[in-house]
This record gives structure tokens, C-alpha cells and sequence, in this order.
């Protein structure tokens, strides 16, 4: 199974990595990990994934020596999802986030609404979301369900 | 009558006599509320007639107050939404006081005229007439307001509103008065004074009062009211003048409803009861639209304004013209004749400069709608500047008039409420005009043939009637008979018929023909922008879409004014719709989105985005440039348009195809490089274009070069220092070669080892193992090299010139350390800067505010974050003082610089490595060569140190503050907490990537990316990395008069940047000023082969001047002297490192600082230095 982590935290890439790697995780996996919305959006269209684990925030270019990945995208997450939907790019998404809200002001909206509204705009593209707390350990489980599912 | 309604009147009459016999009362709110809701017409006026004057003044209210005190006392009751019985409650107040409703109509108009022609003493001269002879009114306060403000200023305005503002007034008048004083002000804008009240009306809770302030307040910004009812309800207790002029809007505002709340039947009954005892035009005007024909009396005001549409109609403009001015400056309200006036000058070539007097509001209103009308200046200035004054005036009939102008510059359509109904209703005269505007059109006919009868040979009326039959009669053949009227305006009028019939391709030939007939009209820019607007209308009712798509484009790029007016709803949204029948291939699309972007709040850069790259996969480019390889496929100035426009750095960030920002500008590069080659006209443009992204490049790349050489040591500088006496000691080495065994053990008699082996050279090397090139030579050699090992080892750490600790200090360690980090943490609002004074952390102000804790919290809150920054500050310390430090053998610290050599380490080097080696420069590079070594495998571990240790000590502390608050405050009861939770994560990402990025400065590169640069660019350089590193002072932008055309080399960027960066941060840091309130100024040129910088700025009034200077000069004692130890300390203001740049970076033992002590809050410091061997030759070429 190919999986596609889209990350930027160095930290929560490990422990997702971590965790995808490790025994927990009855599956085997082949993970590539990017770190921005333009490096993830290239890998989903010119290759081939089973699902794609994604963030909702990330830099728009790829945080290199002496760059700073331009603009930070709030919602780079829907905009990979949108774009993927408008190109009719066959792909599935599970959210990772380590965020209980998204947006600012009129567009300010709880996850579980998120939720709602990625159910209902990204039919057939979105899985779940999984909410990622570092010091817990729910969201291996909820991980774990997800990936076995999507083998049956 | 039925029986509960007898039972209720009953009820309420038994009530009543039980009051007079002195027995349990109906409260005054009851009885009005009965009187209002209850009971019918009939009864509520059998029951009046019973009411004792003590209740009957009450439901009356004070309906003619005699002092702004007196306003809204009494006369109210509890809330209710019924329009339909306020409406009756209302006739029944105006027919009662019909005679000062009609003196105040009078008096108002005499007002609006005065204070048009700006004859403000007067004007509050008719405001004293109407106060004292008819009644105070919130009106007449509001009025106060607006011509205090026009006649004096905001001074004036204030001082009327602190005499009409009372504890004695009832609240609403104060609040009203308080808000109308601020919307009158002349220097606020509309949009300003919106936020102000918006702000205010927050606190309302109740959508009816909201709406009813909002009606009072700032009319303009709702067409249609959602609770007339409960409007006209609260203004129950307001002057008679107040409640009319409520009553007249709210019964407009049912009229131009398209699903109206009132039976139209009774609605009709109503104004005509109304205008008989008025006489307000108004209420004629409704009338006619609902199917009435009264009896009407025309003015002879009214048949002058006609006489000038017909002459306009004719096209006879001389007499239009004149006509118009003279009845204008008799009554300039009239705005329908503004338009014509204006339209006539334009075909005459007429001035319209003296036609009022000079800086009056109809003077100011002319020169505005002028220039609206012919496009001129920009567009929304002037739209602003007459949304401004209508605002300022509040609605009336002239302002309602000047707003539908301004409206009608958009193509709108509201599916809720006609404007143009409720705007041309409002008329204070009868217009012709008005017959377009009712639904029916026998009603239109009805009344025109009224105001025929009254206006005898009109041919503007006849017109009307032509068009209003042709409309009526479906079957009928429609052409223009009337020959009188202008060839021009009858034909585009007849297209318009069509139009509205639904003929769409008729009302095109009629258009096209009348364009080659009529060429010189059609060209006038207002008719150009009416029959523009037509013709797209005509095509897409056609359904030939991408013609209207086409027209529409080529218009708007021709006139960029046209696009409110040509912003076409069906296109727009089959375009977002993605319907098949507009093409992907289409340029014409993401064109029109462009155009749309500021026009339409339903367009974003998002559909842009979709519509431009939706193009560009459809015809196969990858990059926007191919689109120059397939340019014969469309119209070239759709190309121009596509790449100018739209093909740019802010929509390209979304494709995939590109990897990083200088691929973003490379390809806008580009992009310009060919408009050069299809748009010669513009080339200026697109070259400047180019030089602005190519110096941003190469910003870009200079800050880079700064981060990649933190790591510097002047190698050439410690080799001119130390050649003279290392030589002299490496040759006396040397001679110790040749000395035999028994000559070296006597030699070093004092020593255990007095024989040292090494390895020989052969053929040029020395090698390691090969023992048949093993020698042995005396400890005293050792012992010279070893001295010169570490001769040359301190110069190369530990140099106050040279060495790397100094690079270390100035790069690093002094501001950008901490400034790197803390502004990550500044973004996130979750760290306060160290009061100088007292020592201790700021307290938080964000937060708490978006927080709201309760005061025992809140103490809680405010220890954990300052807890928290005082322990980032202190891993930063830590890692800066501590960590980042030299170590050696005699030094001994924990610094991760570990340059210490044990003598076996030493003896080791010198068998394998030095001993051989017979050349004293060979000598040196390889004991450079040793020290680099030595210093990449340190840099690789501080490297992991910052990148896993520093990092993760951040992590924590981030954690630890992110579960202390948790625990602290509840997220359910404290809403700000999520959002404050979610800039915690993202904060923890931040110093994820800002701690990966520092430890990528440690790293020993030689990239020279610069290879020539002029001032301006490490100027813009330091500012950029300042504005990151203060995050307050993001819009620090020093005013820099760079005179100077001295082009240095490019090795001199770092310390001309890091100079100028030190130079900045100082006044950043010790002006005492906030970013907004700092004035400064970098004068900087070249005179006499010397360069010279003048940096001033303002200081706080409140600083220590005395110590402040004191301080200054103590520094002015150090850069007196050597270069010191000061260089390698951090804090302070970098002076001794400003110093260390000049003398050694810049190699200039002339340099001047000039450092002046703070007079009247001015710090000036000037600089000043050698430009010989800085610069390049004349001769030679830029190459950046």
C-alpha cells in the first residue's frame, strides 16, 4: 500500500512515521513523506497513491537553506483537495491535524464542522480526519482503523 | 363588527371609567397599545374622543417638542413589528398636524437649497425658523450637526453637539446626535464611519433596534428594511417631523418592494389621503405607480424642468444649457439636471466652471458627477468622493437621487426591491422619467397622460408615452414616430424597448445601425458606456455568449471604468458554474474574471486562479510564457492583457509546476521579456518591472549570502598579521632539521622526550606508515611548531579582526540569535519583551483581551506566560552565552567550539602531518587547513546540538505552557481558548522550521552570490531582516536619499549589510518609540572619493536625555580606541562592531564615526569612509 504523509512539523512526521513503521500497523506500508503544499500537489499528480495522509497548514514551497516557503497557506490542505477534485485526479485523503479550529473570523470554523464540510465538498476524495495530539496516544488508533479499513 | 372585537373595545372602555371613577387604572402604554393594535380605525377613534387630555397627551406623545429636551417624551408603548396599523397610527398623526408637515416641507427645501449653495448662515437661520415656529426634531439636530461641520469644522461640529447632548434629553436623541455628529464629519470616510457605527451596533442584540439605528443613522447602506413595522414603532414617540419623514420612507420603500408587506389597494388609499392633505409629490407619485390618477397641481418649477428635457430630448443643447443653469441656481436639488447640463456642455463644449459659485457643495457635486459621467480621473475616487457627501447629508430626495447615480455606474439587479422605483418615487416633482418605473404599464400611461394635461407639448412626455404604448401593446410595431426627438437618443431608446420586449437581436441591429449613424454620439463616453451595457445585455439574451463574453473583454480593457457597469450576472456565474457552453479555451474568461475581481464579492482570486489554469491546461502549456508560441491562435491584446494582468507571481504560487519564490519571478521575468517584444508601447513599464523583481532576487540572494557566511574567518588578514614572525620561527625550525642525534639529546637535556619521530617527505609528501621515511627531530622543533600551531590557532578563533569568535559575536550571537528566534514566538503574540527599566516581562495584552478572564485567572495566566518567556529567553542566552562559545586549552568553557589540542594530539599532527613540511606558506595552509577541518566536524555537531538539544528544550517549554493553560483555563467556558491553542501548534511548527534554519547557518560556505551591488541593496536587505526580527516594526521604513553611483564589489555586501543592520536595530532599540511613531532618515552619498551616511531619527519625549547622552559619550571614548575585546561582546549599540567593519572588513584607517548627543529628541550619527578599493572600476561591467 502507498501512502503520501504531507507534513511540514518535523516532529509530527516522525511519530506518524514512526507509528506507520512499527508493528502497530498491520500493513505494509511504502510511505513518501512531502513537506509542502507545492512538493505534495506535484507527487499526487504525477504519481500513483493509495491515500494520502494530509495537514491542513502548510508552507507553500518547501522550507529549504536560506528559504522560507513563502507564503504559509492556513488551508493548504483543502486547497490540495480542491485541486485534486478540479482535475479529477482519483486520490483519498485522511486529515491529520493537531488543530481544533481552522480560519479566522468569518471563516473561522471547529473541527468538527470541518469535518462535516470536507465530507460534503469532497465526496469520494475524503476519508476522515484524524485529530493528532502528540501526548496521546487516540490518534494511532483511529490511524490504525483507517488504514485496515481501506484494505478491506 | 364582530363580537371580540366588540367585547375588546368593551373591555378597554370599561377600563377607562373605572380610571375616571378613580379605580384600578389602564396604564398610558396600555391604552395606546389598544388604541394602536387592537381595536380597528373606528373604534381607536370613538375611544379618543372619550380620552381625558391627561392620556390623551400621552398616546399623542410630544409630537411638537419645543426643545431638543422634549424630544421622544411620552407617546410609547411595548414593542411590536404590525406595519399595517402603524401605518393607520401614522395617517392619523399627520392629518392632525397637516399644517406644520407642510410649512416644514416648505421650509426644508428653502433649507436644502441655502446650504447647497453653501449660504450656511442661512440655511441654520431656516434650521431656527422651522425650531421655533413648527418644532425641534432629531432632523433639525442632524441638520445643526452638518452645517456646523461645512460652515467651521470638526471644532465647531462638537461644540453644537456638547450644547444639544443632556442628561435631561431622552437617550435615543443622545445617542442619535452623538452618531449623526460623527457621520457628518468631512474628513471620515463612508466606509470608516460604517466600521465606527458597525462597532457600535454590536452591542445591540435586537435585530428590530439594530435596524432601526442603522435607518436613522446610515440609511444608505440598506436598500430594504426588514421590520418597517417595528421602525416606524420606535420613532411613535419623535417629533412630527421625524415620524413623516419615517412614514414616507417606509411607505416608498413598500412600493418599490417587489412582494410588498401592505395590500397595494390600501397602500394606494393611504397616499392619497396623505397627499390630499399635503400635497407631497411624493405620495401623487406612489399613487400613479398603484393605479390611481389624482388630481395633481404642477409648479411652474416643475414645467421649467420639463421644458429643459425637451429641449435635451430635441437635441437642442444651447438652450438646454442655459436653460438648466438658470433653473439650477435657483434650486440646485434638482440632480436630474445635473446629467443633462453636463451631457449638453460635453456636445457644446461648454465649461461648466461658473455655473455655481466656487466651492459651494452644487459647485463641488458638479465637478464630481462631471467627471463620473465622462470617466475622468479616477473612477472610484469620485464615486467616493459623492458617496461621501450623501453619506455625510443622509438620505433626502437629492441624496437619494445622487446615490441612485452613483448605483446606477453598476450593473445590478435586485430581485427584492427596485432603487430605480423608490428613487424616481421620491421625486419632489413630477418627471416623466417616472412612467419606466411602474410595473404596469397603463398605470405609466395613465400618468403621463396626467401630466400632459397640466404640461401641454412635451415632447420629453410624448416620448414617453411612444415608448410606454410601444412596450404595452406587444403585437405593435415598434419604431420611433416622432420625428422631434434627437436621432441618437430615439433609436437607442427604441433599442431599449426591444431589449425590455426580449427582441435581443433587433435591439442589436438597432444599435449597430445607430453606432454607423451616429458616430460622434455613440463615442461620447456616456452614451458609450450605455450602449456598451445594451449591447452585452442584447448578447447574452441572445445566447451567443462568447460574442458577449468577447464584447464585454474588449470593452473594459479599452475603458477600465466600463467594468461595474458591464459586470453581467449570467456570465459570471455560468463561468463559475463551469457550464459547458462557455469554453475552458476561452482567454476571454480568465479575463473577465480579472475584470470582475474588484466589481463582484463573488469573485475571488481563487476563481481566477481556476479560470486561468483551467486555459492553460486546455490549450497544453505548462508556463503562462508558451502561451507567445501559439500567439497566432488569439486576438494579441487579449495575450497582452492575459500576460500583463493576470499571468503573475500572486496566481502562479498555486501551480505545482513551479518549486520555490525565484521560480516564481524567473517565469514573471519572462513573461515580462516577451511583453516587451508584443507591447513595445509599454516597454518602459515592463522594464522597470523587471529591474524590481530582479533586485528583489537578488535581496533575496544577498540575505542568503549573509545567513551562509555567519562562519567567516579573514584568512588573509591573519596571514599579513603573523607572516613576519612565523617565518622568522618556522626558519629556525627548519634549521633544527639537520642537527644529529647527539646534538639534538644536548640540546634538550631538560626534556623526557627529547626525540621526536616523524615521517619525511617523499617525492613531495608526507605519508602516514611509511616507514622508510621515518625521521626523528628534536623536541625544541616540536616545541616551535607547536607555538606556531597555536599562534596561528588563536588568531584564527579568537582575533578581535579576524577570527571566528568575531564573526560569531557580530553575525550571530549580537541581535540575530535571538531575533531569529523570538520573533516566531512575537507572531504568535506568546512572549512580551523585558521592561529595561525594571527587569521584569511586559504583560501580555493580546491574549487576556481576546480572553476575557476573570481577575484571579488572569494573574494565573499572566505567571505562565511570562514564565514562559522568560525561559525561551533564557535558552536562547543560554545557547548564546554558553554554547556557542570558543573552547581551548586555556579557555576552558562549554562551548561547542572546542579548539583545544592536547600536546599528544599535537605530537600526532606534527609526525604524520607537519614535520615534513619545509615551505613556511605550505606550513600555514596547512594548519588552516587543520583548523577548518576541525571547525566543519564542530559545526556538524552544533549543527545536531540546535537542530535536536535547543530545539527540543523549546519544544518543551512550548508543551509545558500549552498543558499548563489547559489545566488553567476551560476551553468551553473561554471560547479564546481554541484559537489560542491553535496559535500554540502553530507556533511549535514555527520554531520547528526556525530551529532547523539556524542550524543550517552553521555551516562554512564561500558562496559569493553578489558580484557587485550599489548601497541601496544591503540597505533593503538589513530593513527586510529587522522587519522579520521585529515583528512590531514589520512597516519600519526609514526615508533613504541615496545620491551615489559607486558600485562596490560584491565580497563587501555581508559587512555593508551587517553594518546598516546594526545602525537600524539601534534606533529599534533604543529611540524608546513605537514602529508607527519613528522618523527616520538615511542621507547617503559620495563627495571626494569618500562615502558618507547620515542617519537620523526621533527619540521618545519621555527618554533620559541626560543619560542617554552620558551613554553616547562613553562610547564615543570607546571607538576611540583599539579594537577590543568589545567587539566579541554582544548587547550595547554595536558601535565597537560598526567600528570593526570599517577598519577591517572595509580595510579603511581613515573611517569616521561621528556620533551627536540627543537634541530636541533627534540622535544623529554620521559615518563616513574610504571608497577607494571598495568600488569597482568605471570601466568595469555590472554583472548582477
Amino acid at each position: 500500500m502507498r501512502i503520501l504523509l504531507i507534513e511540514d512539523d518535523s516532529n509530527k512526521s516522525l511519530q506518524i512515521l514512526d507509528f506507520l513503521k512499527s508493528d502497530e500497523v498491520e500493513v505494509e506500508l511504502s510511505i513518501e513523506h512531502k513537506r509542502s503544499y507545492q512538493s505534495g500537489l506535484k507527487a499526487i499528480f504525477t504519481e500513483m497513491f493509495d491515500f494520502v495522509l494530509l495537514d491542513m497548514q502548510l508552507p507553500t514551497f518547501d522550507i529549504k537553506h536560506g528559504e522560507d516557503g513563502y507564503k504559509f497557506r492556513e488551508l493548504a490542505g483543502m486547497d490540495i483537495m480542491h485541486e485534486v477534485k478540479r482535475k479529477k485526479k482519483k486520490c483519498q485523503f485522511i486529515v491529520i491535524t493537531q488543530f481544533e479550529a481552522f480560519g479566522e473570523g468569518d471563516d473561522y470554523t471547529e473541527l468538527e464542522d470541518l469535518k462535516k464540510m470536507l465530507i460534503q465538498k469532497f465526496e469520494g476524495l475524503y476519508i476522515d480526519t484524524v485529530y493528532y495530539n502528540p501526548s496521546q496516544t487516540n490518534w494511532k488508533m483511529e490511524l490504525r482503523q483507517l488504514i485496515e479499513n481501506r484494505m478491506l | 363588527m364582530s363580537k371580540s372585537s366588540r367585547a375588546q373595545r368593551r373591555a378597554i372602555q370599561r377600563k377607562l371609567s373605572n380610571l375616571k371613577k378613580g379605580g384600578s387604572a389602564i396604564s398610558n402604554a396600555d391604552l395606546l397599545y389598544s388604541l394602536k393594535y387592537v381595536l380597528n380605525e373606528h373604534q381607536s377613534d370613538h375611544l379618543i374622543e372619550e380620552l381625558v387630555d391627561e392620556q390623551y397627551d400621552y398616546i399623542l406623545g410630544t409630537p411638537l417638542p419645543n426643545s431638543f429636551q422634549s424630544i421622544r417624551k411620552n407617546g410609547q408603548t411595548y414593542s411590536i413589528d404590525n406595519l399595517e396599523k402603524e401605518l393607520l397610527w401614522y395617517k392619523r398623526i399627520i392629518l392632525d398636524y397637516q399644517p406644520e408637515i407642510n410649512q416644514f416641507l416648505l421650509f426644508k427645501k428653502k433649507f436644502e437649497i441655502q446650504f447647497l449653495h453653501g449660504e450656511y448662515q442661512k440655511s441654520l437661520d431656516t434650521l431656527t425658523h422651522i425650531e421655533n415656529n413648527i418644532c425641534f426634531s432629531q432632523w433639525s439636530i442632524e441638520k445643526r450637526l452638518l452645517v456646523a461641520e461645512y460652515q467651521t469644522g470638526f471644532k465647531k461640529n462638537k461644540e453644537v453637539l456638547a450644547s444639544i447632548i443632556s442628561d435631561q434629553n431622552d437617550i435615543v436623541v443622545n445617542i442619535l446626535s452623538q452618531y449623526q455628529s460623527i457621520r457628518v464629519e468631512r474628513t471620515i470616510s463612508h466606509l470608516k464611519y460604517e466600521d465606527i457605527l458597525d462597532t457600535y451596533l454590536e452591542n445591540y442584540r435586537k435585530r428590530e433596534l439594530e435596524e432601526y439605528l442603522l435607518q436613522k443613522l446610515n440609511s444608505f447602506s440598506k436598500y430594504c428594511f426588514e421590520f418597517p413595522g417595528f421602525l416606524l414603532f420606535y420613532e411613535n414617540n419623535a417629533s412630527v417631523i421625524d415620524r413623516y419623514l419615517m412614514f414616507r420612507e417606509i411607505v416608498l420603500q413598500e412600493f418599490a418592494k417587489r412582494n410588498p408587506v401592505i395590500n397595494q389597494i390600501k397602500l394606494r388609499t393611504l397616499c392619497l389621503d396623505i397627499f390630499q392633505a399635503t400635497d407631497d409629490p411624493v405620495f401623487a407619485n406612489i399613487a400613479f405607480g398603484l393605479g390611481a390618477s389624482p388630481n395633481i397641481n404642477v409648479t411652474s418649477e416643475n414645467i421649467d424642468i420639463i421644458r429643459c428635457l425637451d429641449f435635451y430630448t430635441k437635441g437642442e443643447y444651447e438652450n438646454c444649457f442655459n436653460n438648466t443653469i438658470s433653473i439650477l441656481r435657483s434650486n440646485p436639488t434638482i440632480i436630474e439636471l445635473y446629467e443633462v447640463l453636463i451631457k449638453s456642455s460635453v456636445r457644446l463644449k461648454n465649461s461648466l466652471k461658473n455655473v455655481f459659485n466656487e466651492g459651494t457643495i452644487a459647485s463641488t457635486l458638479l465637478i464630481n458627477l462631471s467627471k463620473l459621467l465622462q470617466k475622468e480621473d479616477d473612477f472610484q475616487v469620485t464615486w467616493n468622493n459623492i458617496h461621501k457627501l450623501i453619506s455625510n447629508v443622509g438620505r433626502n430626495q437629492w441624496t437619494q437621487k445622487l446615490f441612485a447615480v452613483i448605483q446606477d455606474e453598476f450593473s445590478s439587479y435586485n430581485s427584492d426591491f427596485s432603487n430605480s422605483r423608490f428613487t424616481i418615487g421620491y421625486s419632489d416633482f413630477y418627471n416623466p422619467l417616472l412612467s419606466i418605473a411602474f410595473e404596469e404599464r397603463r398605470n405609466s400611461l395613465s400618468f403621463l397622460d396626467k401630466l400632459s394635461s397640466k404640461i401641454t407639448e412635451s415632447i420629453t412626455i410624448d416620448f414617453w408615452m411612444e415608448l410606454n404604448t410601444a412596450l404595452f401593446e406587444k403585437s405593435r410595431k415598434m419604431e420611433l414616430e416622432n420625428k422631434q426627438v434627437d436621432g441618437f437618443r430615439g433609436t437607442f431608446y427604441l433599442a431599449r424597448a426591444f431589449q425590455a420586449k426580449g427582441e435581443f437581436e433587433t435591439s442589436l441591429i438597432l444599435l449597430n445601425r445607430l453606432e454607423d449613424q451616429f458616430a460622434y454620439d455613440s463615442k461620447l463616453i456616456f452614451n458609450r458606456l450605455e450602449l456598451s451595457h445594451v449591447k452585452s445585455v442584447n448578447y447574452v439574451g441572445n445566447k451567443d455568449y462568447s460574442t458577449g463574453l468577447e464584447f464585454i473583454v474588449n470593452e473594459i480593457i479599452e475603458q477600465p471604468n466600463f467594468r461595474h457597469k458591464l459586470n453581467n450576472d449570467f456570465l459570471i456565474y455560468s463561468i463559475k458554474e463551469n457550464e459547458d457552453f462557455i469554453n475552458d479555451n476561452l482567454i476571454t474568461v480568465p479575463i473577465l474574471i480579472h475584470q470582475m475581481l474588484d466589481v463582484r464579492e463573488d469573485i475571488n482570486s481563487n476563481d481566477l486562479w481556476i479560470s486561468y489554469d483551467n486555459f492553460l491546461c486546455s490549450h497544453g502549456f505548462d508556463y503562462p510564457h508558451e502561451i507567445i508560441e501559439k500567439v497566432g491562435l488569439f486576438d494579441l491584446k487579449h495575450v497582452i492583457y492575459f500576460l500583463k494582468h493576470i499571468a503573475r507571481q500572486s496566481l502562479f504560487y498555486n501551480s505545482y509546476m513551479f518549486e520555490n519564490q525565484d521560480e516564481l519571478d524567473n517565469e514573471r521575468i519572462e513573461i515580462c521579456l516577451r511583453l516587451v517584444e508584443i507591447d513595445p508601447e509599454n516597454l518602459r513599464e515592463y522594464q522597470d518591472e523587471i529591474s524590481e523583481i530582479s533586485r528583489d532576487l537578488l535581496i533575496r540572494k544577498g540575505i542568503k549570502q549573509i545567513d551562509e557566511s555567519k562562519i567567516y574567518v579573514d584568512v588573509d588578514g591573519i596571514r599579513k598579521t603573523l607572516d613576519s614572525d612565523l617565518k622568522e620561527s618556522f626558519n629556525r625550525s627548519i634549521n633544527l632539521v639537520n642537527l644529529s642525534i647527539d646534538e639534538i639529546e644536548k640540546l634538550d637535556m631538560s626534556s623526557e622526550n627529547v626525540i621526536i619521530p616523524y615521517f619525511g617527505k617523499k617525492d613531495g609528501k608526507q605519508e602516514k606508515g611509511d616507514t622508510t621515511n621515518l625521521r626523528v627531530t628534536s623536541y625544541s622543533r616540536f616545541k616551535q611548531f607547536r607555538d606556531m600551531f597555536y599562534k596561528i590557532r588563536d588568531k584564527f578563533i579568537a582575533s578581535n579582526e579576524f577570527g571566528i569568535d568575531t564573526s560569531l559575536s557580530m553575525r550571530i550571537r549580537h541581535g540575530t540569535l535571538l531575533g531569529e528566534t523570538r520573533s516566531v514566538y512575537e507572531k504568535y503574540q506568546l512572549v512580551t519583551k523585558v521592561d529595561s527599566k525594571s527587569g521584569s516581562y511586559h504583560k501580555n495584552e493580546y491574549w487576556p483581551n481576546q480572553l476575557n478572564l476573570d481577575e484571579e485567572l488572569l494573574n494565573e495566566f499572566n505567571n505562565n506566560l511570562e514564565k514562559f518567556s522568560r525561559e525561551v529567553d533564557w535558552i536562547s542566552d543560554e545557547l548564546k552565552n554558553k554554547w556557542l562559545q570558543v573552547k581551548t586549552e586555556k579557555k576552558l568553557s562549554e562551548g561547542l567550539f572546542d579548539y583545544s589540542y592536547t600536546e599528544d594530539e599535537l605530537i600526532t599532527l606534527f609526525q604524520e602531518k607537519y614535520g615534513g613540511i619545509e615551505d613556511y606558506y605550505e606550513f600555514f595552509d596547512e594548519v588552516i587547513s587543520e583548523l577548518w577541518e576541525r571547525t566543519e566536524l564542530k559545526l556538524g555537531n552544533i549543527r545536531e546540538f540546535v537542530s535536536v538539544e535547543i530545539k527540543s528544550l523549546n519544544i518543551k517549554a512550548i508543551d509545558e505552557l500549552s498543558q499548563n493553560l489547559k489545566n488553567l483555563i476551560d476551553k468551553n467556558i473561554y471560547s479564546g481558548m481554541i484559537e489560542l491553542n491553535k496559535n500554540i501548534i502553530s507556533c511549535r511548527t514555527g520554531i520547528d522550521n526556525e530551529f532547523d534554519n539556524i542550524a543550517r547557518w552553521f555551516r562554512r560556505t564561500n558562496n559569493r552570490v553578489i558580484n557587485d551591488f550599489e548601497l541601496d541593496l544591503p540597505i533593503e536587505a538589513s530593513l527586510r531582516t529587522l522587519r522579520r526580527f521585529y515583528p512590531d516594526y514589520s512597516s519600519f521604513s526609514p526615508k533613504i536619499n541615496l545620491k551615489s553611483n559607486v558600485v562596490f564589489e560584491g565580497e563587501y555586501f555581508t559587512p555593508f549589510s551587517i553594518m546598516l543592520q546594526n545602525l537600524f536595530e539601534n534606533i529599534i532599540k533604543h529611540s524608546e518609540l513605537e514602529c508607527e511613531k519613528l522618523d527616520v532618515h538615511l542621507n547617503a552619498f559620495d563627495l571626494d572619493n569618500r562615502f558618507i551616511l547620515e542617519l537620523s531619527n526621533n527619540v521618545s519625549k519621555e527618554m533620559d536625555i541626560e543619560t542617554r547622552n552620558l551613554k553616547i559619550n562613553r562610547t564615543r571614548e570607546v571607538l576611540t580606541k583599539e579594537i577590543s575585546e568589545l567587539t566579541r561582546s554582544e548587547g550595547g549599540t554595536g558601535y565597537p562592531k560598526i567600528k570593526k567593519i570599517l577598519k577591517i572588513d572595509l580595510k579603511d584607517n581613515e573611517w569616521n564615526i561621528t556620533l551627536s548627543e540627543i537634541e530636541n529628541d533627534q540622535f544623529i550619527v554620521k559615518i563616513d569612509f574610504l571608497v577607494d578599493g571598495l568600488a569597482i572600476e568605471n570601466d568595469e561591467n555590472i554583472t548582477n
